[in-house]
């Protein structure tokens, strides 16, 4: 199921919510995953077993690390280590076994049968949450959970079960064993979600619709001022489809009582890719940080070895993001910026103001056309559309596109600021307040009733 | 409990925001069921039923899903609403119909698709075995022949290139004629060769067409208009269905008493060529020759003693009031819910006329023209 959906709004969110709140305060958990197996269950049956089985293998190392922590260390590295190949190996086989048997086959000529697993729906998101747990739990920082049922609810809970932010198990174990609802957090909640969806399904949506057409047109086919909207479009789609999905699973969370990390920080305003990464999916980035780039060492060990971890961060960075050359590539394209700016660029960049935005958004730009375009050829032919201004016959069919996508990309790079968050949030009067969400939220159901275009990017992760 | 609902008088957003799902999730349990659109033409998903094997199979998630968009209370309401939204934002196109200059609606189409060779190649193979003359009309659409009216750099079909190779697939053959419709259509594009709501040609633009097409068959062009002509006014068409903005002019349909012996339908005979009681619903063309079906026979009986059979889209419905005056026989073949052989009809049929008209978005994405050569 997916949260910008009319299923989701007018059947799981009443008879859930209606659920949740009337049942005592010690069966919320209970309820919690129960709702967050059907929410799973609903696209992706199949795959319940799996998230079960991992419940079971996180819970189970979860106490034997717990007891054997002082006194048997090879025994609790032992458990470690299970659960860490049990969560990656999965992640492992399940994302990239096709990725893998092609390489193969390509390198050595041999013919190597791709059984064509199905990603398990989020596999990505909540491999890294779990592994926070046991890896947190191993360094001694956190106790295990005794309750299956806490870890399972952890594990399930479905605002950001399938794409997340990625929420740490440190971070919400207090919450998970008691959590006050009140009416200020239910209502901040309900608004945040109602942002996010309309992120969702009134910007990110329109500007895929360009992005689509595009891809249907074909890229030989498209002038190049053409190509350069195509590149704002799915800059914008990017954005407000995964920042609306985190908003609204920090909405939901805030509904339920959690508090759910946020994910991003208005990152287009960046002025360097370093700052860039600072901003945008700051879970995922902190969790590379946390359990990869600090446990190699960091910045401490010189700096070769710096740019050797940094090499490392980035290339899992981009291999996370999709089971591809291009998604490695991408990784690597920030390894290549996030580097120079580490030696030498970061004051130049300081210092111009104009300069350094510019850079960041065409940068940023550019590389999303790396993550976008999984085929190189076709990669090869867009920057060749981009930087060649011999375009095929003129550029009128950038007037077709500029009329009827112009308002949503102009609201798209106007929303990128954080400027009208902050004016929404001094909005005293509540009234003003309740009456713009509600509009939005027309806005919203009236879209998904046309049933529109409506994708999730970061499914595929 | 307390916590959630002791001050909830200072949080409007809450009892809204709750009093908007329950209702509509009421609307969902209790409202009425909507069978059929007929904006859209089709039938709308209804409650599925739970059995243990759609749900172990997710077939009974994915008709719920479908059933939750299809049927959501006041979907017309909010549908026409979202169109106004685009329209608001000042975009001309909503579902992939755009609007142009003085009201026509446009068909997007992003690429020549490579069935139009395709369907070339089929219709050429088609020509060769017939064993006589095979005329292929191809009728340009509205895009073409209204290109000065399209919003500025929409993506259309490229109507030219299929023609090229519609004819140049044709040129091979001898027994194959490509009568092409673009230029008698052009030269009258002043005029309202077709709907601007709706994808078909109106009676006016069919009749140009029929003069060319007769001209290169050799017929004698007999003028339609000598019967009595009536109107139906408020039509909305097919792109209307998609686009459902503000601000569209309907259309008006026009049709000629034609007197015929009878059109011998799958269903039965009637007596007329036009179904006027399609005249008072949604789809106004489908009146012409009672919509689409896999076969029917005009038997006219104007003792031309000629005989015609005609491979068609719907673009023939309204065209064939013209073929009427020059034959006593016309097989009207349509492709996609034919389900006998092309062959037979022509071994059934030795001596008449062999006609095939289809308009360009049609070659294109059409794939039953596998049916000519099938046997």
């Amino acid at each position: 199921m997916v949260f910008s959906s009319l299923l989701f709004l007018f059947w799981f969110i009443p008879i859930f919510f209606a659920a949740y709140y009337v049942c005592p305060a010690k069966w919320r958990n209970a309820v919690l995953f129960a709702g967050s197996i059907v929410f799973y269950a609903w696209g992706e049956p199949v795959y319940l077993l799996l998230i079960f089985v991992s419940i079971l293998v996180n819970y189970l190392a979860g106490l034997l690390i717990s007891y054997a922590d002082a006194y048997r260390p090879r025994l609790k590295k032992a458990a470690f280590a299970a659960a860490m190949v049990f969560d990656f190996g999965m992640l492992f086989v399940f994302k990239y076994t096709g990725f893998m048997i092609g390489n193969i086959n390509a390198l050595f000529g041999t013919g190597i049968k791709d059984p064509g697993l199905t990603l398990p729906l989020g596999i990505s998101f909540y491999t890294f949450q779990i592994a926070s747990y046991v890896i947190d739990l191993y360094r001694g920082k956190i106790g295990a959970e005794k309750s299956p049922l806490i870890l399972g609810t952890y594990l399930v809970m479905f605002p950001q079960l399938i794409a997340g932010p990625i929420v740490v198990y440190s971070c919400v174990s207090d919450q998970l064993h008691e959590r006050r609802i009140t009416a200020e957090a239910v209502s901040d909640g309900i608004t945040v979600f109602l942002i996010g969806l309309a992120s969702k399904v009134l910007i990110a949506n329109s500007a895929g619709a360009l992005w689509s057409d595009l891809e249907a047109i074909g890229y030989e086919n498209i002038s190049t001022p053409l190509a350069w909207l195509g590149v704002m479009a799915f800059t914008l789609q990017i954005y407000f489809d995964f920042n609306g999905y985190s908003l609204m699973a920090m909405g939901l969370g805030s509904m339920l009582g959690f508090t759910i990390p946020k994910n991003f920080d208005s990152p287009y305003i960046s002025r360097s890719l370093t700052e860039f990464w600072r901003r945008w999916h700051m879970t995922l980035s902190g969790w590379f940080r946390d359990y990869v780039y600090i446990p190699l060492g960091g910045n401490r060990k010189g700096s070769m070895r710096t740019y050797v971890n940094l090499f490392i961060v980035w290339f899992l960075t981009g291999f996370w993001h999709g089971a591809g050359w291009n998604f490695i590539c991408w990784g690597l394209f920030f390894f290549i910026f996030l580097s120079a700016e580490k030696s030498f660029l970061m004051p130049f960049l300081e210092k111009h103001v104009v300069f350094s935005r510019i850079y960041s958004l065409v940068l940023i730009g550019l590389s999303w056309m790396i993550f976008a375009i999984t085929d190189f050829s076709q990669l090869g032919i867009y920057f060749v559309r981009l930087f060649s201004f011999a375009s095929p016959g003129n550029c009128r069919d950038f007037l077709y596109y500029a009329r009827n996508y112009g308002a949503v990309l102009a609201a798209g790079c106007f929303f990128s600021a954080p400027y009208a968050a902050r004016w929404f949030d001094k909005i005293k009067r509540r009234p003003a307040r309740t009456a713009i969400l509600l509009v939005l939220l027309f806005a919203c159901v009236c879209s998904l009733a046309d049933a529109a275009y409506n994708p999730f990017l970061y499914f595929r992760f | 409990m307390k916590d959630l609902f002791g001050n909830i008088k200072e949080y409007p957003l809450i009892p809204i925001f709750a009093a908007v799902t329950v209702l509509t999730l009421a609307g969902y349990l209790f409202g009425p069921e909507q069978d059929f659109s007929e904006m859209e033409n089709r039938f709308l998903q209804k409650r599925p039923a739970v059995t243990a094997s759609s749900l172990a199979d997710g077939s009974f998630m994915d008709a719920f899903e479908v059933y939750t968009n299809e049927q959501i209370p006041l979907r017309g309401a909010l549908v026409k609403c979202r169109a106004a939204m685009v329209y608001l934002t000042g975009a001309s196109e909503n579902d992939g119909i755009a609007k142009g200059r003085d009201g026509y609606l446009f068909d997007k189409v992003l690429s020549v698709s490579d069935r139009m060779d395709r369907n070339a190649a089929l219709i050429a193979s088609f020509a060769e075995n017939a064993g006589r003359d095979v005329y292929v009309a191809a009728a340009p659409t509205s895009t073409w022949i209204n290109a000065d009216r399209l919003p500025a750099g929409m993506p259309v079909l490229d109507e030219e290139s299929c023609r090229e190779k519609l004819e140049g697939a044709l040129s091979g053959t001898e027994s194959a004629h490509f009568i092409d419709l673009y230029p008698v259509l052009c030269e009258h594009a002043g005029e309202q060769l077709y709907y601007r709501t709706d994808h078909h040609w109106t009676t006016a633009g069919a009749g140009y067409a029929y003069s060319a097409i007769a001209s290169a068959m050799g017929l004698a062009e007999d003028d339609i208009r000598q019967y009595e002509k009536h109107e139906a006014g408020d039509f909305r068409g097919t792109h209307y269905a998609k686009y459902k903005g503000i601000n569209v002019e309907p259309d008006t349909v026009e049709y000629y008493d034609v007197p015929i012996g009878e059109l011998v339908l799958p269903e039965g005979s009637v007596s007329a060529l036009v179904d006027t009681d399609a005249l008072s619903g949604y789809d106004k063309y489908a009146a012409f020759m009672h919509g689409n079906r896999g076969k029917m026979e005009v038997h006219a009986d104007k003792g031309t003693g000629a005989d015609l059979v005609i491979f068609k889209d719907s673009y023939a419905n309204c065209l064939i009031p013209y073929l009427v005056m020059n034959y006593d026989n016309i097989t009207v073949i349509d492709l996609r819910y034919f389900g006998g052989s092309a062959a037979d009809e022509l071994t059934a049929h030795p001596d008449a006329d062999v006609l095939l008209l289809y308009n360009y978005t049609f070659l294109n994405d059409d794939n039953h023209f596998y049916k000519l050569v099938d046997r």
